[in-house]
């Protein structure tokens, strides 16, 4: 949350989550060196530098699939939501091992002519029509630029002074990123590889992050679809019955005007509205719960008073508050009345 | 020159121009921009340098004294992105399936690049009358 920015914001869950993300990391490299090392036949033994440059492009490769699985699982199963946490570090790391892959394959494979060695690898007589000869070194390329922009900008700074729309515009080029990486891997090394292990783990990535995300998507969908509401006279939004709201959690509803989410909760007797995308990263307020009495992010913990959306001092952030309005047990927010100036604030409705 | 060339040389300068307004906009401007960054690390102003570097265009036009972006509920609204992602996936999960079994159909087998083939000696020919002259 705001205050003075730090160069890094560790806490014990953060290290926790990257000493485990790095042990994984450094495991599946000497798992992999080991592997090619004792498991392959004399004759199919690769040097050091290019079991290098495979061993960092696989981590890199498995690390990539894994930061695209963690959004749409954490949306199909609200276990997965703590792996949201500290996505960024993962992030980070990503980028990391594919530089190192980069910067091995550069130097193996360009160091040796006339010309800088990026130019020698990336301008090498290429044939675009054929699959087999495309330019696939273009393609990891491609996808480290943009992994690049991705970690350079990954630090809360960036978030508040792009705003998370354009932030989150940057950093969903991950997908890009991605398919680059799979066509990379698809045109480059499985061309040169006979065995059927390369495409058969390729293919398994490709269906399993892409299978998560269309089933993510549908989910989200049906979901926005059941929270969609009309408005009605005055600017007000039937939320539905008051008991229909979870003790200590919330409700989202969408108008049907297509103004922004309300996320609507409950705590105690009484019912509060604020505005469902979170101050710091756009998350999905509706799905958090209230703790120690205030509305908590379920994606990086952000927390908000659900009585005026202000972040609890020394804090600053703040979310709009819609006027709430409870009659016979129905709930209904205001459009008009949303807020986020907490000098004009609605304390909530009484049951 | 290989027109990957031009691309790599305007990059470089991209990021020559990058690197100086980032490291102007890490010593003289963040703290104005963002209150939060006034009076900041070293280590800090090194971590956001190569962001700067590489937005410089939007760093440039980041207005001093104002409100951040986050404060904009507008800015917030990433409903956007959701529907982006709804209407991508099932195009992009195919497309991609499609590359990889087509890369898959169309490399290059063993039989066709014969990598192992016993290699054969050089054809004999007769030296040329330059190589034959005393």
């Amino acid at each position: 949350m705001s205050l003075q920015y730090v160069t890094v914001h560790w806490n014990r869950h953060k290290r926790v989550y990257d000493v485990v993300a790095g042990l994984a990391v450094l495991l599946l490299i000497a798992g992999f060196v080991l592997v090619s090392v004792v498991r392959l036949p004399a004759g199919e033994q690769v040097s050091p530098p290019i079991l290098a440059i495979r061993a960092f492009g696989i981590a890199a490769i498995v690390l990539l699939h894994v930061v695209l699985l963690i959004g749409p699982l954490a949306r199909l199963d609200e276990r997965f939501a703590p792996l949201l946490y500290n996505r960024r570090h993962l992030g980070v790391m990503l980028f990391c091992l594919g530089g190192l892959h980069g910067v091995a394959a550069i130097g193996f494979y360009g160091a040796f002519g006339n010309t800088d060695p990026l130019s020698a690898l990336l301008a090498s007589p290429t044939d675009v029509t054929r699959l087999s000869a495309f330019p696939f070194e273009l393609l990891g390329f491609a996808a480290l630029v943009i992994l690049f922009v991705m970690a350079a900008t990954s630090h809360d700074f960036w978030l508040a002074n792009l705003g998370p729309r354009l932030w989150k515009t940057l950093h969903v080029g991950v997908h890009l990123a991605w398919a680059l990486v799979i066509g990379h891997v698809a045109l480059g090394v499985m061309q040169s590889e006979p065995s059927s292990v390369v495409p058969g783990l390729l293919g398994a990535g490709v269906l399993l992050v892409g299978g998560v995300h269309v089933a993510a998507a549908v989910r989200q969908r049906s979901r926005e679809r059941s929270e969609t509401a009309a408005v009605g006279e005055g600017g007000w939004v039937d939320v539905g019955d008051v008991a229909d709201i979870p003790y200590g959690g919330a409700v989202t509803v969408r108008p049907s005007s297509g103004a922004a989410a309300i996320a609507v909760f409950r705590d105690g007797g009484v019912v509060h509205a604020v505005a469902n995308q979170c101050a710091h990263q756009g998350g999905p307020l509706g799905e958090g719960r209230l703790i120690d009495g205030c509305i908590t992010c379920p994606w990086h913990g952000y927390q908000y008073r659900p009585g005026d959306g202000c972040s609890p001092p020394p804090y600053t952030e703040r979310v709009p508050v819609h006027e709430v309005r409870v009659i016979a047990g129905r709930v209904s927010v205001s459009l008009s009345g949303a807020t986020d100036r907490d000098d004009d604030r609605d304390e909530g409705a009484d049951r | 020159m290989h027109p990957m060339q031009f691309v790599l040389l305007a990059l470089a300068a991209y990021l020559l121009v990058g690197v100086i307004v980032g490291a102007w906009f890490v010593v003289a401007r963040a703290g104005r921009v963002d209150p939060a960054a006034e009076g900041s690390s070293l280590a800090f102003r090194l971590l956001i340098l190569p962001g700067a570097a590489a937005l410089w265009p939007l760093v440039l036009r980041m207005p001093a004294g104002g409100p951040r972006a986050s404060d904009d509920p507008a800015r917030r609204r990433t409903d956007v992105h959701r529907i982006a992602h709804r209407i991508a996936w099932p195009l992009l999960l195919p497309a991609i399936a499609v590359l990889v079994v087509l890369a898959v159909a169309f490399r290059s087998t063993p039989a066709t690049v014969d990598a192992g083939a016993v290699p054969q000696a050089a054809p004999a020919r007769s030296p040329t009358p330059a190589e034959a002259a005393p």
